[in-house]
């Protein structure tokens, strides 16, 4: 049988097939139907649902030195632009391009080691070696710090903790409370500090 | 005598135009750094000096009042420390980008402002800009007047 070149995005959906088996993530079904039929019109990123939370694989073949970079800052893009908050990137072995055939492609890729990295709203990961079984560990412990660890609380705590460190430092000096409220065009009447406060 | 509610509203005014700042510089070259400006011996001038640049470009509604602000700070012992513990905030959240997406920092200003320790009556809730939207649509409706 002759070898095919399959393109990064058929490999991308292979990838998240083989996710998908181990109970971790959902395809969409039209993506499904393009590969089965065969069509060329697989979108370049691969969006997924992880458990609830939407997921983008950015897969490359790793043919180049600088692959592993272009691909990280695409990746991080993918979350910094609201894209999805999980982003997985992996790099795949470029011998995994060729194959007999479709089946045969997701065997290789079963059994191949990838390189791989999820980056997220809360953490920018660190590039490691792996699995598919590896890769679903690894999303698994993502999407737990994810909704264990809501990126807005930890920011409202750091802008919080600032904030009570210089209001303390702020209340050594007795006058920058009234020349602070004309700055801020707060008028006097709205001090209910007393009944507020906590 | 001190009102720690003044104090924390200016300071939640400074750290926004620190984070502003910093956002800006990573992609203006006239715009200094948040670190830069935070190195310098007086950090109150220094940055009253980097936001009067800012200013000179553009971004008024942010850099206004909160440099009114840092001019009351200029020459006040502690202000510089004051300013830094703002500033490492500012640089933690810049340093986490997906922190900076425009809906993510809308639901931190939330709450924050809606803790009680800050100024409500200077807030609008979701719920009166909601009702106020509403409001101007029906009065847009009824003088079949085009609606934004």
């Amino acid at each position: 049988m002759p070898t095919v070149d399959f393109r990064e995005e058929v490999v991308n959906v292979v990838l998240a097939e083989l996710i998908e088996k181990r109970g971790m993530l959902s395809v969409p079904e039209t993506i499904r139907r393009s590969i089965a039929r065969r069509s060329r019109d697989l979108p370049d990123i691969l969006v997924a649902d992880l458990l609830g939370v939407r997921m983008v694989i950015e897969g490359r073949f790793n043919t180049a030195s600088a692959t592993r970079n272009s691909l990280l800052r695409d990746a991080r893009e993918r979350v910094e632009e609201g894209v999805s908050p999980v982003c997985l990137a992996v790099l795949y072995p470029p011998e995994l391009r060729s194959a007999d055939s479709l089946p045969q492609l997701k065997r290789n890729l079963e059994s191949a080691t990838l390189t791989i990295r999820v980056i997220s709203e809360n953490s920018d990961g660190e590039w490691a070696e792996g699995t598919v079984d590896d890769i679903v560990e690894t999303l698994r412990r993502s999407y737990e710090l994810l909704v264990g660890e809501d990126v807005v609380v930890a920011a409202v705590g750091e802008i919080a903790s600032g904030i009570e460190t210089a209001t303390d430092l702020f209340t050594r000096t007795p006058s920058l409370s009234e020349r602070f409220r004309a700055a801020l065009g707060i008028p006097e009447e709205a001090d209910g500090s007393e009944e507020e406060e906590d | 005598m001190q009102d720690p509610k003044v104090l924390r509203v200016a300071s939640l005014t400074l750290v926004n135009a620190m984070i502003f700042q910093q956002v800006l510089a990573s992609q203006d070259s006239r715009v200094e750094s948040l670190n830069e400006s935070i190195q310098k011996k007086d950090v109150a001038e220094s940055l009253f000096r980097a936001w009067n640049a800012i200013l000179n470009i553009d971004y008024v509604p942010i850099f206004t009042t909160a440099n009114g602000i840092m001019q009351e700070l200029v020459g006040i012992p502690d202000a510089d420390n004051a300013l830094k513990a703002l500033a490492e905030a500012a640089l933690r959240i810049t340093s986490r980008r997906a922190a900076l997406r425009h809906d993510l920092m809308g639901r931190i200003y939330h709450r924050l402002l809606t803790d009680a320790k800050y100024f409500g009556a200077f807030y609008t809730t979701v719920p009166a800009a909601a009702a106020s939207k509403a409001y101007a649509r029906s009065i847009c409706y009824a003088d079949r007047l085009g609606c934004p």
